[in-house]
């Protein structure tokens, strides 16, 4: 067979609307920032709506930033670079077009749903159950349209970028579809599947990995190709790239524990997270040098050219939020950073620094190429980048700051360690006034560059032809000694080793007397053999390495087995072990019907943005909040509430602590009770009323995912409401509070009075409520 | 916390045999890595330099 040349028309236009679409998005979620930033300093911001209190636009915010802004650009720079790398259009116009429609929707569902208050009420995954099922829909779509391109390309080998794309394909579909496992109550509310610990670990296992791979694997892939093609000359070494792709996929996957040190969670697991996530700084680093190093010989470039200015930084910045993430990791630091702004801090480090910078550096480069025209300032491109850089600086200068002061503080003890420093919270609050301020500052300066390239690039492309790459290519024939069926990927002596070293170490660890002694005697016969075959046929195992290299589906299942088998080694034992069924000491008092209403507002409204529920393992938190927090306690939770910032103190133990009345004046007027507070008025609490209709609907599915509700009928859940509800009213009577008992603050007291609330596990309660 | 057949000391040994199997894993990663061949190695390093043409966007399709 001849080998044909033919022309390939890129399909530029997807790129253009995902381009525009995150520079959009990333304005609104961006002003979003702002304001919910404005709101912790000013309360009155929120303007006593529900729809514009901080606790639903936080969801908000971070939603569209990494869902709309980071998700729109990484597919601009997937679909532009993966085109130019496999030399083939994108295989299908029409998948193409849906999935940027849908995802669009996708994006205006989640901007009316969050602040109307329909939550799943777990951070990053917040979106409610028909959305997660269309962006399933969307992302397969998405993966379809790609690996059907691969099947298509003109060039047999596999450039890097191409395997962090599959690598952020396969594994963000698995961490989604997990986490987002839930029972539909109703058209719009859900309860996850897991709950308590299981609900924790997940959801970190996702939190953690959706920074892994959806806001840094792209963005690598992004990196390879777009810093090598701005810079004009080849990747630093791409030696190092294989060994940066391969650690990162290895070793992200396992991290996810870090962010639940000191709590509940099983030690082993603590650890686990711990030892992954300071094995990270390896890979990490090398990515971050090799993406400099490519600039080696084009530094001079950077004075002028704002492109490799926004490209340098922002690999910069990678770089130090993935030397910060480690340190943040070790259980010592943990326990001063956690709950704090330190955690915002880094996390913006990444977020406006990496993916920021990253995204805007692309964009430059993009536009005067998919719009044939020349910038329309570099004067302006570059105040932005000095705007940007000074608002990242000021705004992780003054998390910094915050964090680490209201960490020292909320741990500090006096009189030889028996006594709290400082026992009111709200005086660490006050403390970290200024510096949340600054915060503002800092988050304004960087909306204002991003509203700069705006207009620069919108003044850009105005009245600009539109332009479309192409590309001529020889056509060859695939050769028939390259390709790797399913035999060849699987049967072959480096996969067929390793899956049965790992059975064996499995029987070692999990199995009985005999099947413990299989497991020690097996695991060594199996490395010996390895060793032994690689040296007499080391030329197989290099043969299956390169073949690997240019087929692309064995590469994405291997792929997908080395992230899942990361998953599965922390959440299996978890599901199957950590439940009710098991706990000792003490386990959590199954909520009245009431209760559940009132837990289902607290989630609604978001308040486990500002407040814990876990007392973690710490001398400091048992001296401020109570005994720490039994892993039993929470095991009915769906979804759990522990929280990853602490605005406000933790809620544990808060059931009791304050009379009814306490909650009553608080909640619609917090400074009253805490003067200098911050939170947030909830006045339409006092007006709506509680849907005890929805109740034997969401009872049913509480039982159905393993919470012991004795069965009721919804007259009998009716009356137990109305009965617990008239007790609460009376009570806040007494004090002169008067409420219509089928309110919403009476269904949320009735939840916080019964926080904190357990029984021993030998005296076991029936699990009526 | 839990009852004693569920998680004692032992299973402090996940932490290691995790690290061990990564290590691994990596190691023989990095090792095929770094015996790519210049040649290959240059190839791949190059691919984002193909050379492309700009066609206003009505004639662009195919």
């Amino acid at each position: 067979m001849t080998d044909r040349k033919v022309t390939i028309a890129f399909n530029d236009r997807i790129v253009r609307q995902f381009m525009l679409a995150s520079i959009i998005w990333g304005a609104v979620g961006m002003l979003v920032g702002v304001l919910i930033a404005s709101q912790l300093n000013f309360w009155q911001l929120n303007f006593g709506l529900p729809w514009l209190t901080f606790s639903r636009l936080r969801p908000l915010h971070t939603n569209a930033v990494i869902f709309a802004l980071v998700g729109n650009m990484m597919f601009a720079g997937v679909y532009y670079s993966t085109q130019r790398l496999v030399k083939a259009r994108l295989a299908s116009d029409f998948l193409s077009s849906f999935h940027f429609w849908a995802y669009q929707l996708i994006i205006l569902s989640a901007a009316i749903t969050l602040p109307l208050g329909l939550t799943r009420g777990k951070e990053y995954a917040e979106l409610i159950w028909p959305i997660n099922i269309a962006v399933v829909i969307v992302w397969v779509v998405f993966a379809v349209n790609f690996f059907w391109t691969l099947a298509k390309r003109n060039e047999p080998s596999l450039y890097v970028a191409i395997w962090f794309y599959i690598a952020t394909i396969v594994t963000v579909a698995m961490l989604y579809i997990v986490n987002h496992l839930s029972i539909p109550t109703s058209l719009l509310h859900s309860y996850p599947i897991f709950g308590g610990l299981q609900d924790g670990l997940v959801q970190w296992w996702y939190g953690h990995n959706a920074v892994a791979f959806f806001l840094t694997t792209p963005i690598l892939g992004i990196m390879y190709y777009f810093v090598p093609k701005a810079a004009e000359r080849p990747v630093y070494s791409y030696r190092l790239s294989v060994i940066h792709f391969w650690s990162l996929v290895f070793v992200y996957i396992w991290a996810g524990p870090h962010h639940l040190l000191n709590t509940a969670l099983p030690n082993w697991l603590q650890m686990l997270g711990m030892t992954f996530s300071l094995m990270l700084w390896a890979p990490s680093w090398g990515g971050m040098l090799n993406g400099l190093l490519t600039l080696r010989g084009a530094w001079h470039k950077m004075r002028t050219d704002p492109v490799l200015k926004f490209f340098a930084a922002g690999v910069t910045f990678y770089g130090m939020a993935t030397f910060e993430g480690p340190l943040l990791s070790i259980k010592s630091v943990n326990a001063i950073a956690h709950y704090t702004d330190w955690i915002i801090g880094h996390v913006h480090g990444g977020a406006l620094g990496w993916n920021g910078f990253m995204a805007a550096g692309m964009f430059y480069w993009l536009a005067p190429r998919l719009w044939s025209k020349p910038l329309y300032s570099q004067a302006m491109a570059n105040l932005h980048f000095w705007l940007g850089t000074v608002g990242i600086l000021l705004y992780m200068g003054a998390m910094w700051t915050s964090g680490i002061t209201q960490g020292v503080m909320l741990n500090a003890t006096t009189e030889g360690g028996t006594i709290l420093a400082y026992p009111n919270f709200i005086e660490t609050l006050k403390t970290i006034r200024p510096m949340m301020l600054m915060r503002v500052v800092g988050g304004a300066l960087y909306l204002i560059g991003w509203l700069l390239m705006s207009y620069n690039l919108w003044k850009t492309i105005r009245g600009a032809q539109t332009v479309d790459g192409s590309i001529e290519v020889f056509v060859e024939e695939p050769k028939a000694e390259d390709k790797l069926g399913v035999g060849g990927t699987l049967f072959n002596p480096p996969v067929v080793f390793s899956v049965l070293g790992t059975v064996f170490a499995f029987a070692w660890i999990f199995g009985g007397h005999w099947l413990q002694i299989l497991g020690i005697f097996g695991t060594s016969l199996i490395v010996i053999l390895a060793f032994v075959h690689y040296e007499a046929k080391s030329h197989k195992w290099g043969d299956w390495y390169d073949k690997l290299l240019v087929n692309s589906a064995p590469f994405t299942v291997l792929t997908f087995l080395a992230v899942v088998v990361g998953g599965l080694i922390q959440i299996i034992p978890t599901v199957v072990i950590n439940k009710a069924a098991s706990v000792e000491d003490r386990i959590q008092r199954v909520y009245t019907p009431l209760e559940l209403a009132g837990r289902d507002i607290y989630v609604r409204e978001g308040c486990y943005l500002c407040h814990s529920q876990m007392i973690r393992t710490l001398k400091p938190d048992v001296m401020r909040y109570g005994e720490y927090s039994r892993l039993g306690e929470s095991i009915y939770d769906h979804p759990y509430q522990w929280g990853s910032r602490r605005t406000g103190p933790d809620l544990a133990r808060v059931g009791g602590k304050y009379n009814n009345s306490w909650h009553f004046i608080h909640m619609r007027d917090p400074r009253a009770i805490s003067e200098g507070s911050n939170m947030p008025t909830f006045p339409w609490l006092y007006e709506w009323k509680t849907d005890v209709a929805a109740l034997p609907s969401k009872i049913s599915v509480q039982r159905m995912i393993g919470v012991p509700f004795a069965p009721m009928t919804s007259a009998e859940i009716e009356k137990s409401v109305k009965d617990q509800s008239e007790t609460v009213a009376r009570d806040l009577r007494k004090e002169g509070n008067f409420i219509e008992p089928d309110r919403e603050i009476v269904a949320l007291i009735a939840y916080l009075q019964q926080l904190g609330k357990f029984d021993t596990v030998n005296n076991k309660s029936s699990g009526k409520p | 916390m839990f009852k004693r057949l569920i998680f004692d000391d032992w299973v402090m040994i996940f932490p290691l045999v995790a690290f061990i199997t990564a290590a691994c894993v990596y190691g023989s990663f990095a090792y095929f890595g770094c015996r790519m061949k210049r040649s290959q190695s240059d190839h791949l390093a190059n691919l984002p330099f193909n050379k492309e043409t700009s066609t206003p966007n009505e004639t662009a399709r195919q």
